[in-house]
């Protein structure tokens, strides 16, 4: 091998060293997640419960398996899915504050359910159904960012500037914010905590059940966004030089927009909006790897992406205490220091 | 002897460059353009600022389509191609300075190879043999690992032709290739171009605004014109008058003989001067500078300058005044105009 | 509660005498009594409530809503109501004055309403916050043939339909502070707002008591006495029945928002009620008065020993309630059924009675409680506002 390729070679060490580390991580922070909770439980009967489940307590059976794990699984796919949407986002915009929901797939969401929860409210009466089923909410969050991600399609087809997409899916975004606000103002209060709450995120409300609804979207999201890789190294330079380069431009940014919307729709829809992952782990993998190659940041995004999830989480659940925290509370606060650190390190020299 | 045609590789016949607009309200930048370029030539664009340079080479790139006509690459319209296959024949370099943070020198070299690699862009013995040597050829050997970021401006630009060589394409078209370079760097580039030209028998497309160079080192030139768009040597651009035509400013003309434009001046006061060698150009175009007409004969002007250097010696009505440098002898005499 | 009634009587009862001596004695000698000299020949007793006072003056009353929302920090409002065919008294120009009795009235909560339909004075309600909620059968149809308006909620409100409606009451509640916001609005148009505070109050009975208070808008101080005695009385002889009983049976409440269950208090009326009527409140270690939450987890482990679960938010049946969560179906309450709601009597448009009538009518909640804790006592199973969830 040449000296230049074993140079090369020299930058990507350090970059598989980094995924190997965070792979080690993973696997541990989900066991420290797994033993976090109201409930004390040891390690071994962590261990027992999942692998012998004939000898555990019931009691702790029930709680780790119908509690602690599936919310440890949410935290993995939750922080993973989101971290990917804001890398494809950050990449394809050439904007670093770029996140997942810059195309106003939460928007989409979050007003699908609150036209459930707090119907057309004092406008047209109460709200749609009584009780608000949990499989109701999701439908009404996915159908929400389906048909955003249908209006995104539609203008990137349209539009060949990628910028101008970007401001338009922000001012969708707003539009539908203030559509969300005026259904707010006309709620009575039990209604409005309802909204609230669910805009505040959570883990622990996902079920086995919901899981194997989850889980494979999330895992068609990451894939395509694998598959995707050539296509976000290309976005790098710019789409003029990708078309210069031979990217067809117009099927790559449908690739990327239907992985972003399936993965930030699928985690709204089950846990709520989550704000700021997305946005500060891209730039952690960058900065973790020094390389803006894809292949690798792409399972660097995922790898941290959960493990700020789980950390998050364990946080919330504010070990040694009977209350918790909001999820999106927690990611705001550990999320908003990096992203001051990115705008304050751009300020010098780079841009993403 | 069978004089063989030899292959028209870019070609545009009648065409009309711009930006479409809706509904017949396409702006035209300039149209009926009729120019080619052969095979393993070296042709630079030349023109005033905003007679359409950039919009032309960015219709030929294929970024927007012609108004009307067509452009032919290896004989075939450019609405003809896929996007792949006309990435294997002709890549890009725009004005853009590109800022990517993390981005090596042999990754983004690593780019060009594109529209060559597999869906995943795995890179191959071969993929990497050329990025190496698309690194050597732009003099960048030793800088794979470096980030481009923290480049010079010359080396980034160094770093955009070696992907056009990773990408290994036929024709190579450049925006502005030059500009915001010193000196220096703007030979080294030039040359590379010039090699890749001559020696591997690409067809380099660039537009610059350094007409020394271009007239130095092109064979081909398209001059673009305000009512149209000539071609040909340099030196039979030159020697028709069209380099006249190129500034609508009156006051920029092209020497021929001196080969470069010149500014004309308004002159005040005479000179005569007498010297020899280096030395007396020089300080004839001192004094050209200064806005002083420069005679032959003593008896056409009130100052005589005497060469002999490093002393000037300048008779002026009745005074004799000796100088060591021209700075102080260019003193004096705006002195005088007062 | 009683406490608190029996302090003040004790500290009062000297300068009662004491005032009443130099009231009278200036009276005879036809001197005017000035502004806070207390002529009081009969002061409301209150037994449970804490929230208000109502002083007699003789002319006029003085009722006093005392900290009428959260951490108001011994705020108070002083309200005089002077009859009609009076004139009003020298000593009361500046003040607040409210001419009994009310003929026009806004309410905006419909839990104001139960108070009016037990006076009986659901004809003096002009228009509501939220009218699609009301229970009342009578407001119903006054509602229905556009008697009565809506008049839209805090923010929204809609200030110039209140106006045009001419009200001589308008009786509110304040969340926080912000609400002297919204008093001074309607001050400012020259209406006549109340805060009713009626919403703070501890206990079901307390709650209840404020009868007297809108009953005295209404010259109805008799008569909303007689009917709160008849209520205290019920609900007392029922929480007599369960006096004894030696097993308590032990009860979850509420229904969690995602995965955040708000918990009622421990010294919240819920927990007086479970407590009156026999049973023992999962979370009665905790003493705050308003809901805070509890983890998902933490309710599973603690509810594993309750006997029932009630209160569980809008839900029909537990096909319903295992739709918003289906951990549920492993709560020993869903196994064995043992699941009431408060919502039986819930209007088309939503509104539940247990909010409305239930607020005046404790004694039939806590009948119901019995009935659902305690079913060897009271076998009759007929509900009031609980209904078995299956």
């Amino acid at each position: 091998m040449t000296e230049a390729a074993a140079n090369k070679n020299h930058n990507n060490t350090r970059a598989i060293r980094v995924l190997v580390i965070l792979s080690f991580l993973l696997p541990l922070f989900f066991l420290l997640d797994l033993l976090i909770g109201s409930y004390y439980i040891t390690i071994s009967e962590i261990l027992k419960a999942i692998f012998h489940s004939e000898n555990a307590n019931s009691q702790v059976l029930l709680i780790i398996n119908q509690f602690r794990v599936p919310k440890a699984i949410t935290a993995i796919l939750a922080g993973a899915a989101l971290s990917i949407a804001g890398l494809q986002m950050q990449t394809v915009f050439r904007n670093p504050l770029a996140g997942p929901y810059i195309l106003g797939v939460s928007s989409g969401a979050s007003l699908g359910v609150a036209l459930l929860v707090l119907g057309t409210g004092g406008l047209l009466g109460g709200s749609i159904v009584s009780v608000a089923s949990s499989w109701g909410i999701v439908a009404a969050a996915w159908i929400g960012s389906g048909l955003i991600l249908i209006l995104i399609i539609l203008i990137s087809s349209r539009i060949k500037e990628i910028m101008t997409i970007l401001i338009l899916g922000l001012l969708i975004s707003s539009a539908i914010s203030s559509i969300v606000n005026i259904l707010q103002y006309f709620s009575n209060e039990s209604m409005l905590k309802s909204f609230v709450i669910w805009t505040m995120g959570s883990l622990g409300s996902v079920t086995n059940v919901q899981l194997a609804v989850l889980l494979p979207s999330v895992l068609i999201g990451i894939l395509i966004a694998f598959f995707s890789s050539k296509f976000l190294d290309a976005f790098l330079l710019g789409e003029n030089y990708a078309r210069s380069m031979g990217m067809n431009i117009r099927f790559a940014r449908m690739m990327v927009f239907l992985s972003t919307a399936i993965l930030a729709g699928s985690i709204t829809a089950f846990c709520g909006p989550i704000g700021f992952i997305g946005i500060a782990v891209p730039h952690i993998a960058r900065m973790a790897l020094q390389t803006a190659k894809h292949s690798l940041l792409v399972p660097a995004t995922i790898l941290i992406g959960a493990l700020m999830m789980l950390v998050s989480d364990i946080i919330s659940q504010l070990p040694g205490s009977e209350k918790t925290l909001p999820v999106n509370s927690v990611t705001a606060l550990l999320g908003i220091p990096i992203v001051i650190w990115i705008i304050i390190r751009n300020k010098n020299s780079n841009r993403l | 002897m069978i004089h063989q045609q030899p292959e028209k590789i870019i070609e545009l016949a009648r065409t009309s460059v711009g930006y479409k607009g809706k509904a017949k309200s396409d702006k035209v930048v300039k149209s009926d353009i009729s120019v080619y370029a052969l095979k393993g030539e070296l042709v630079a664009i030349i023109g005033e600022n905003g007679v359409g340079k950039s919009t032309l080479l960015r219709t030929i790139a294929g970024f927007q389509p012609p108004i009307s006509g067509d452009i032919r690459i290896c004989g075939k319209p450019i609405s003809r191609y896929r996007e792949k296959d006309l990435a294997l024949l002709m890549s890009f370099v725009s004005t853009e300075i590109i800022r990517v943070s993390n981005l090596s020198v042999f990754d983004l070299v690593s780019l060009g190879r594109y529209p060559h690699t597999n869906w995943f862009g795995k890179l191959l013995e071969e993929d990497m043999n050329m990025i190496e040597e698309a690194i050597s050829s732009v003099g960048l050997r030793g800088y794979e690992n470096r980030m481009v970021n923290h480049l010079s401006d010359g080396e980034r630009q160094k770093v955009m032709i070696a992907r056009t060589l990773a990408q290994n394409t036929d024709i190579i078209v450049l925006d502005e290739p030059t500009a915001f370079l010193d000196l220096s760097n703007k030979y080294e580039i030039v040359h590379i171009l010039h090699r890749l030209a001559s020696d591997k028998g690409k067809t380099i497309l660039f537009s610059t605004h350094d007409l020394t160079t271009a007239i130095a080192e092109s064979d081909r030139l398209w001059l673009m014109l305000h009512e149209s768009v000539e071609q040909g040597a340099p030196e039979d651009l030159i020697l028709n008058g069209n380099f006249n035509a190129i500034f609508q400013n009156k006051n920029i003309y092209f020497d021929q003989e001196k080969g470069d434009f010149r500014i004309l001046k308004q002159t005040k006061l005479t000179a005569c001067v007498t010297g020899e060698g280096l030395p007396l150009n020089w300080t004839i175009k001192a004094l050209v500078r200064n806005g002083f007409e420069v005679v032959d004969s003593a008896n056409q002007s009130t100052i005589q300058i005497t060469v002999n250097y490093p002393h000037w010696t300048v008779t002026h009505l009745a005074e004799l005044l000796k100088f060591d440098s021209l700075l102080s002898l260019c003193g004096y005499l705006k002195g005088l105009e007062n | 509660m009683q406490f608190w009634s029996n302090t003040i009587m004790l500290k009062f009862f000297p300068i009662l005498i004491l005032f009443s001596i130099l009231g009278l004695s200036s009276c005879k000698s036809g001197k005017k009594a000035s502004p806070e000299k207390l002529k009081i020949s009969e002061n409301l007793k209150l037994r449970n409530a804490k929230g208000f006072t109502i002083t007699n003056f003789g002319n006029y009353r003085k009722v006093t809503v005392i900290n009428p929302w959260e951490q108001s920090g011994g705020i108070s409002f002083d309200y005089y109501l002077v009859d009609q065919s009076i004139e009003i008294p020298e000593e009361l120009k500046g003040k607040q004055v409210i001419r009994t009795p009310v003929t026009r009235v806004i309410c905006l909560s419909t839990s104001h309403v139960g108070f009016l339909s037990a006076l009986h004075e659901t004809s003096s309600l002009k228009a509501l916050s939220g009218t699609s909620f009301v229970s009342d059968p009578e407001v119903q149809k006054s509602i229905a043939k556009k008697e009565i308006a809506d008049v839209g909620y805090d923010q929204g409100i809609n200030y110039e339909l209140i106006l045009s409606l001419k009200p001589d009451l308008i009786i509110a509640y304040g969340v926080g502070g912000d609400v002297t916001g919204f008093l001074n609005k309607l001050h400012d148009l020259g209406l006549n707002v109340i805060l009713n505070g009626e919403y703070l109050e501890e206990t079901p009975l307390a709650k209840a008591e404020w009868i007297k208070f809108i009953g005295a808008f209404y010259n109805k101080g008799e008569e909303a006495g007689a009917y709160f005695s008849t209520v205290e009385k019920n609900y007392n002889s029922i929480a007599q029945t369960v006096g004894s009983v030696r097993k308590h049976p032990v009860v979850l409440t509420g229904l969690p928002y995602k995965d955040a269950w708000w918990m009622a208090g421990g010294h919240s009326n819920l927990a007086a009620l479970i407590h009156d009527a026999g049973a023992e409140f999962l979370w009665k270690d905790n003493s705050s008065r308003e809901a805070f939450v509890v983890s998902l987890e933490e309710v599973v482990i603690r509810s594993a020993k309750a006997d029932f679960w009630i209160n569980c938010g809008t839900v029909n049946t537990i096909e319903e309630l295992i739709s918003t969560d289906s951990r549920f179906s492993s709560f020993p309450q869903v196994q064995k059924k043992a699941i009431f709601n408060n919502n039986l009597r819930v209007g088309p448009g939503g509104g539940n009675d247990y909010w409305e009538r239930g607020v005046v009518r404790p004694d039939l909640i806590l009948a119901d409680l019995v009935r659902i804790f305690h079913p060897e006592i009271d076998t009759t199973q007929l509900f009031n506002f609980y209904k078995r969830v299956q």
